[in-house]
């Protein structure tokens, strides 16, 4: 070739480099891959199903909307992985997950046992994680600054049940003094419990029966036998959906009285509901998202998002779901703020994020930010109500959109 | 709650949830002993008799207290001719090659089934709406949950027959003597693989009865039966592998010892205890409880 067309094609291609450079942000991407590592198999595939939902329907609405505006439009893409029902298998997926795909960030893995047990894979690949997983023992300053919990801690939970039947005592004269606390025996039951325990003494409840159960009960009745010797006029339980109803029916075969609060999970999914039918009516439990509070009633575009999952899924938006679609929106708004998908810039977006609009005002006050262990700021549970078969939120009052029945 | 209230009440619930165990633990039982077969996916079995009978009463749930059981015969019908395909299909197949291929088998269908479950059925917790779910009778301050008792019943009366079967009839003569040898029984002029059709059908249409019975009060979803099987199996090795009258007691005798040590210990260490147990007797009477040494069918 001639030497004059090398000096040509060599100015042409520096040319064409030097345009490239000036018109892509910093990371070139089309498309930026986020993960999704929840169990879709076993006991809890309904859980990380809802989250699976929930987080296409936000990635189908960011990429929608536009894309990630600070790497030229580009489109999330869904990495959706099963974690599997156990520790093992959570550790596997996350590792082959993240050999395999550069993502910028990721969801996952929605019950705290996996979460705890696939955490250092994060940290060892420096992706972060959002988790809706509630275990206390996750954000702490131990945790290698990867995990951002954007549901409330589990000791919360327990705060907000005791907040709530001080309310009910004040606005029934309900004159509740014992209670009982029964808890599945793993993190999430045991950061539950923990802070029931703590401000049920505090406020001067007895505390007459607390023991854990093991997991996978084929039936309550022991459970229901205990709370009837304690005398307790309260429970305070904290279980998995299965558990759940097994309980709800033991109390109801027992011509049990005891007030009910559930601890969450089981006491709010669709299924409990639809299998007690009206039965499920005045119902309370405690939750770390609803799909009526007032953040969400109080933005358009967030009651249309229940409303298409409701269309498309055939059942309401539960508190998985709600914190899925929050997750990926904070994940992407952090993504925008890094204007890159790499994962270690992302992190540091997250560190520093302070969301008061878009998808991430879905959790409940309509802001999250994180604090240095990882916590979300600013987000407290709620407590819902079962009434017309759908969970409504009656407490606290600066988040309640309904008023509380007369449980 | 006075004393003998709470022995009587923990005795009446585990004795209730106990019929369930021995129900699924029977047809695992009866496979052992003709077959000697450990049908790993029995679980699954039960699950899959618990989808029959939702997609039956979805179909038609009549009116009534007891309305809902009418899937029960259909569901065991239904599962019993599962269960001889399964045999034909599968089993039998693997036969050629030896006990292990087919042992290996029915793990391989217990994991595959609890999958094909979540793509066909979806992974979500159903539990139709019905008057039994929660239902109980009160007599003398103790209450007996409609549900597991009618369970528990039933688990008794199906093993009465069974055993009525296997000792008069002469599908029940040929069975315990395929049982005993299969080349002599063949001998005899015993058709062993018809036999162990047969065998395959009633035990996976118990397990099936079992789902039917248990489908009105607990969740239905794809992993379900290991919450049971895991249960049926320790009660068949402490009772004596291969007994199905010792099967019923086995799980009963679990059931009991769940329900006591709630009551009286922990409830955290219900599970534990039946383990505990389990251990005991593979120590001091390896053989089980019920067993003579050899089997009984």
């Amino acid at each position: 070739m001639h030497k004059g067309h090398l000096s040509v094609l060599a100015l042409a291609g520096a040319a064409a480099l030097a345009v490239a450079a000036n018109n892509v942000p910093s990371y070139a991407a089309d498309k930026v891959d986020i993960a999704i590592i929840v169990p879709l198999s076993g006991p809890n595939a309904s859980v990380g199903e809802q989250s699976v939902n929930a987080a296409k329907l936000a990635v189908a609405d960011i990429n929608g909307a536009g894309g990630i505006k600070a790497l030229g439009g580009a489109h999330l893409n869904l990495v959706i992985a099963d974690a599997t029902n156990n520790p093992q298998g959570a550790i596997n997926t996350t590792e082959r997950v993240l050999s395999q795909h550069k993502v910028a960030g990721a969801l996952g893995l929605d019950l705290s046992p996996l979460t705890t047990a696939a955490l250092p894979a994060f940290v060892k690949h420096h992706v972060p994680v959002i988790t809706s997983a509630i275990s206390d023992k996750l954000v702490t300053s131990m945790n290698g600054g990867y995990l951002f919990q954007i549901a409330p801690k589990g000791s919360a939970f327990g705060n907000q049940q005791v907040e709530f039947l001080k309310f009910l005592n004040v606005k029934y004269s309900m004159g509740i003094t014992k209670a009982a606390i029964l808890y599945v025996n793993n993190p999430y039951g045991i950061a539950t419990k923990n802070g029931v325990e703590q401000l049920a003494q505090k406020a001067g409840l007895t505390i007459v029966l607390n023991s854990a159960y093991p997991a996978d009960i084929t039936d309550a009745s022991p459970l229901v036998s205990k709370i009837e010797q304690s005398g307790a006029q309260v429970l305070f339980p904290v279980s998995y959906i299965s558990d759940s109803s097994l309980i709800l029916t033991a109390l109801r075969s027992a011509n049990s009285h005891v007030l009910v609060i559930g601890g969450g999970a089981g006491f709010i999914w669709p299924p409990i509901g639809q299998s007690l039918g009206d039965k499920v009516n005045g119902l309370t439990s405690v939750a770390s998202w609803n799909l009526d509070s007032k953040n969400v009633k109080a933005d358009p575009k967030l009651v249309d998002v229940s409303k298409r999952y409701a269309k498309a899924y055939g059942t309401f938006m539960p508190e998985q779901a709600g914190e899925a679609y929050a997750g990926v929106s904070v994940l992407a708004a952090a993504i925008e703020a890094a204007k890159s998908a790499d994962a270690a810039k992302v992190r540091d977006a997250l560190t520093a994020i302070d969301l008061k609009n878009g998808g991430g005002a879905m959790m409940q006050p309509g802001r999250v930010a994180f604090d240095e262990s990882g916590a979300n700021k600013y987000v407290q549970p709620v407590m819902i109500q079962w009434q017309q078969g759908v969970p409504h939120t009656v407490f606290p009052e600066d988040v309640a959109t309904s008023q509380v029945m007369k449980p | 709650m006075v004393a003998v209230n709470v022995l009587t009440q923990a005795v009446v619930n585990g004795l209730l949830i106990g019929g369930v165990y021995a129900l699924v633990a029977v047809g695992l039982n009866l496979m052992f002993g003709v077959m000697k077969l450990v049908n790993f996916a029995h679980g699954e079995f039960l699950m899959a008799g618990m989808y029959v009978s939702l997609a039956l009463a979805g179909w038609a749930l009549p009116p009534g207290l007891l309305g809902i059981y009418w899937v029960a015969v259909p569901t065991m019908l239904i599962m019993g001719v599962v269960g001889a395909a399964f045999y034909f299909l599968l089993l039998d197949r693997a036969a050629k090659f030896g006990e292990s291929p087919q042992i290996l088998l029915t793990i391989g269908l217990s994991i595959g089934a609890q999958g094909l479950a979540q793509v066909l059925c979806g992974s979500d917790f159903k539990l139709v709406p019905n008057p039994i779910n929660g239902a109980a009778v009160h007599l003398g301050g103790i209450y007996f949950q409609i549900g597991p008792a009618i369970s528990f019943v039933v688990a008794i009366g199906a093993t009465m027959v069974m055993a009525w079967v296997l000792r008069s009839t002469r599908f029940g003569k040929s069975a315990r003597a395929v049982a005993e040898n299969v080349e002599t029984a063949e001998m005899l002029g015993i058709d062993a693989r018809r036999v162990f059709m047969i065998t395959t059908a009633i035990a996976i249409g118990l397990v099936g009865l079992a789902g039917a019975l248990v489908f009105p009060y607990h969740f239905t979803f794809p992993n379900v039966g290991q919450n049971f099987v895991v249960i049926a199996f320790l009660a068949i090795v402490i009772a004596g592998l291969g007994s199905v009258v010792g099967a019923v007691f086995g799980g009963l005798l679990l059931g009991i010892m769940q329900s006591l040590t709630a009551a009286y210990l922990d409830l955290d260490l219900s599970t534990a205890a039946i383990y505990v147990l389990f251990l005991a007797v593979l120590l001091v009477r390896p053989q089980g409880l019920f067993s003579k040494g050899q089997r009984t069918l």
